[in-house]
C-alpha cells in the first residue's frame, strides 16, 4: 500500500483515499464473502469497512498498518452483518443453490465443496475469519493477532478449534455416507 | 507445514473466493465517503486501544478486572457464609431445637451434646468459671469468672462457638449466695438477647444490675436496701421480676429501674422465679409455714396458687419450654435422696416423680420439651454427673459425667 497515498487520505483526501478503496475493495469483498456467506453481506459489510474507515481515518497513527487497520474494520464489519444475519435467519430460509450443470462425474468434487461449505459453516465468524486471514491471505498468527486486537495464543486457539470443527464436520459426514453406501449396497 | 487438509481447504476457499466486487459496490462506497464527515481522532476507540502497547494495556485491565471480579464474588460469598449463612438466632420462647448443655466443673464450663458428643471446654484464663447461661436466641453463652488471685467475679459473655470473649461488668460479688451456693447471682438475659440482669452487693445490700453487651459497665436498677436478688426478665422484656430479700416478696421493675413494686403479696418467696414462656405467670418457692412448696403467681400477682401441694419440701421449678409442663426439685420425706426431679402440669395435676438422686438446683428442660436434666448425687455428696432423663419416664437417658461438683446446667436453643 502506498504510504503517500495513506498519508493524504489521512490528512482528509478523498481522491487519495479513492485510490486506497479501489485498490482494497476487492480482496476485502472476497474475505467478506467468504466470511459472512452471502453476497449482499459482503457488499454491507465490505461498504460498511470502507465508510469507517474514511471516517476514523486521522486516528491512525501508522501509515504503514493502515492495510492491517482496513483488515480489523472489515472483520468488525462481518460480525455485526453477522449478528444481523442470525436474526434475520429466524424469518427466512437459505437455500444453496444447486448446480444442475454438474455432471455425473464432478459429483465427487461437487459433493467435497458441499461438505466443507457445510462444516466452514458450523464455524463461528471469529473462526471463520482467522481461518481465511491466515489461510488464503498468508497473515501469519502473529499479525493476526495484532490486526484483531487479541493475544497470539487467542489467535492459534481460534484457528486449531476451527480446523478440528471442520475435520470433525467432516469425519461425520464420512460416516453418514458410508452407512448410506452400506444399506444401499 | 500443512497436511492434506489444509491444503484442501485453501484450494476450497480460493475457488469460493469472488474474483472482484459486485458492480456499483466501489461507486456506492465512494458516493457515501464523499458525504461523510471525518470524525476527531480522539473520538476513535481504535486509536487508545489498537496497538501493540494498546493490546498490552487492555489485557493488563482485563486481568485487573478479572482479579477484581473474584475479590467481588469471594466478598459476596463470604458476606453470604459469614452474615446471611451465619449463626441464625432461635425464637426466645416456645419450642426450638436442643444445642449444647453447658455446666460448670472443675475443669471450666463444658459444652456438650446431649449424646455426650462434641465435648469441650471453655477456659478463661486460670481461676474458676461458673453459671453458664446461653441467651434466649442461643447465639451467646454468659458466665461469671474469677482468677486465682482476686476474689471478686466478672461476667463474662462468649460466642456461641466460645470465641470472642467480652467482659461486661467486672469485679463483683453477692455474698448472700457465695455463703450458702459458693456462686455468685444467677443470670437473666433479656429476650433479645443484648442485655443481662444478675445481683451483686452494693454496701452492705445487694442490687439488681443490667448489663448491656454493646455498652462498658452495668446499671443497677434496683435500691440496695431492699437486697435484690434473682433477676427474672419476663418474657416480653418490659419487667424484670426479681426476689426482694428484705421483705421475702416478689418484685418486678421496668429494665431502666423505673416502676419497682411488689409484684404479690406471697410471702417468705425465696430462690429463682421462672416466667411461663407467654409471659403470663411465674412459678416461685415460697415457704408456707415450715414447708416450702411451689407457687404459680400471674404475671399481674392477682392470682396464687400452689402447684405443689405436697407434704415435702420442694423447690425451683422450671417451665417448661412450649408451657405445657413443670418441673422442680422435692426433697423425699423419707430422707433417701438430695432430691428427687417432679414433674406436672402447670396447676400441679398429672405429677410424675422421677426417683434419680438428684440436686435442689432447679432441673432443666431441652429446648425441645423432650428431655429433663438433673444432677446425680456421689456417695461423697458431690454431684459428679450430669444426667439428662425422659420426662415422662423414670430412666436415664445419658449420664456426662465430669470432675468436680458439677451444676448449673444451661441448654442452647437452636434455630
Amino acid at each position: 500500500m502506498d504510504r503517500d497515498l495513506v498519508e493524504r487520505a489521512m490528512s482528509g483526501d478523498h481522491d487519495a483515499f479513492s485510490q486506497l478503496a479501489r485498490a482494497s475493495i476487492g480482496r476485502l469483498y472476497g474475505i467478506a464473502q467468504l466470511i459472512v456467506r452471502d453476497p449482499d453481506r459482503a457488499s454491507d459489510a465490505t461498504q460498511e469497512a470502507l465508510v469507517a474507515a474514511w471516517r476514523d481515518l486521522s486516528a491512525l497513527r501508522d501509515a504503514d498498518r493502515f492495510e492491517a487497520w482496513l483488515h480489523r474494520l472489515l472483520i468488525r464489519a462481518c460480525h455485526r452483518e453477522a449478528r444481523m444475519d442470525r436474526r434475520r435467519r429466524a424469518v427466512e430460509v437459505h437455500e444453496l443453490p444447486l448446480d444442475d450443470t454438474a455432471g455425473r462425474d464432478e459429483l465427487p468434487a461437487l459433493h467435497d465443496r458441499d461438505q466443507l461449505e457445510r462444516a466452514f459453516r458450523r464455524l463461528g465468524v471469529e473462526e471463520r475469519a482467522v481461518i481465511v486471514l491466515h489461510h488464503l491471505e498468508g497473515f501469519p498468527l502473529s499479525e493476526i493477532a495484532g490486526i484483531l486486537g487479541i493475544p497470539i495464543g487467542t489467535a492459534k486457539s481460534r484457528l486449531h478449534r476451527g480446523i478440528r470443527t471442520m475435520r470433525a464436520t467432516l469425519d461425520a459426514d464420512a460416516r453418514v455416507i458410508q452407512i448410506d453406501r452400506g444399506r444401499t449396497a | 507445514m500443512r497436511d492434506g487438509f489444509d491444503r484442501t481447504l485453501v484450494t476450497w476457499l480460493a475457488s469460493e473466493r469472488p474474483p472482484r466486487e459486485p458492480d456499483g459496490l466501489l461507486r456506492d462506497v465512494l458516493a457515501t465517503t464523499a458525504v461523510t464527515r471525518r470524525r476527531p481522532a480522539w473520538l476513535v476507540w481504535d486509536r487508545w486501544t489498537w496497538s501493540a502497547s494498546a493490546v498490552r494495556v487492555v489485557r493488563v485491565v482485563r486481568v485487573a478486572s478479572a482479579v477484581a471480579l473474584v475479590g467481588l464474588l469471594t466478598a459476596i460469598l463470604w458476606f453470604v457464609l459469614t452474615v446471611v449463612g451465619g449463626p441464625r438466632p432461635a425464637t426466645p420462647f416456645g419450642l426450638a431445637r436442643p444445642g449444647f448443655i453447658a455446666f460448670d466443673a472443675e475443669e471450666g464450663i463444658v459444652l456438650t451434646r446431649a449424646d455426650g458428643s462434641d465435648r469441650r471446654t471453655l477456659s478463661q484464663g486460670d481461676g474458676q468459671a461458673v453459671n453458664p447461661t446461653w441467651s434466649r436466641d442461643g447465639l451467646h453463652l454468659a458466665y461469671w469468672h474469677r482468677s486465682a488471685e482476686t476474689r471478686s467475679w466478672d461476667l463474662v459473655v462468649v460466642d456461641e462457638d466460645g470465641g470472642n470473649p467480652v467482659t461486661v461488668a467486672h469485679g463483683l460479688s453477692l455474698k448472700a449466695r457465695e455463703s450458702t451456693l459458693n456462686q455468685p447471682s444467677n443470670l437473666s438475659w433479656s429476650p433479645d438477647g443484648e442485655r443481662i440482669a444478675f445481683a451483686a452487693d452494693v454496701g452492705d445490700g445487694s442490687a439488681i444490675f443490667v448489663a448491656e453487651l454493646a455498652r462498658a459497665g452495668p446499671t443497677l436498677i434496683t435500691d440496695p436496701r431492699g437486697r435484690g436478688l434473682d433477676p427474672a426478665w419476663a418474657p416480653d422484656g418490659s419487667v424484670i421480676a426479681y426476689q426482694h430479700s428484705l421483705t421475702e416478696t416478689l418484685h418486678a421493675v421496668a429494665p431502666d429501674g423505673t416502676a419497682d413494686r411488689q409484684l404479690s403479696d406471697l410471702r417468705n418467696t425465696t430462690l429463682w422465679p421462672d416466667w411461663s414462656p407467654d409471659g403470663a405467670q411465674l412459678l416461685v418457692t415460697a415457704r408456707v409455714g415450715s414447708q416450702y412448696d411451689i407457687f404459680a403467681v400471674s404475671a399481674n400477682g392477682s392470682i396464687q396458687v400452689n402447684v405443689s401441694d405436697h407434704p415435702s419440701d420442694e423447690f425451683s421449678p422450671t417451665w417448661s419450654p412450649a408451657g405445657n409442663r413443670v418441673a422442680w426439685a422435692r426433697i423425699p420425706m423419707d430422707g433417701s435422696a438430695r432430691a428427687w426431679v417432679v414433674t406436672a402440669n402447670p396447676d400441679g395435676t398429672n405429677p410424675v416423680e422421677i426417683r434419680e438422686p438428684a440436686d435442689l438446683a432447679p432441673p432443666g428442660w431441652s429446648p425441645d420439651g423432650t428431655r429433663i436434666y438433673s444432677y446425680v448425687q456421689a456417695p461423697d455428696g458431690t454431684f459428679q454427673e450430669l444426667i439428662v432423663l425422659d420426662p415422662v419416664g423414670v430412666e436415664a437417658v445419658v449420664r456426662l459425667p465430669a470432675d468436680g461438683n458439677i451444676g448449673n446446667g444451661n441448654w442452647q436453643r437452636r434455630p
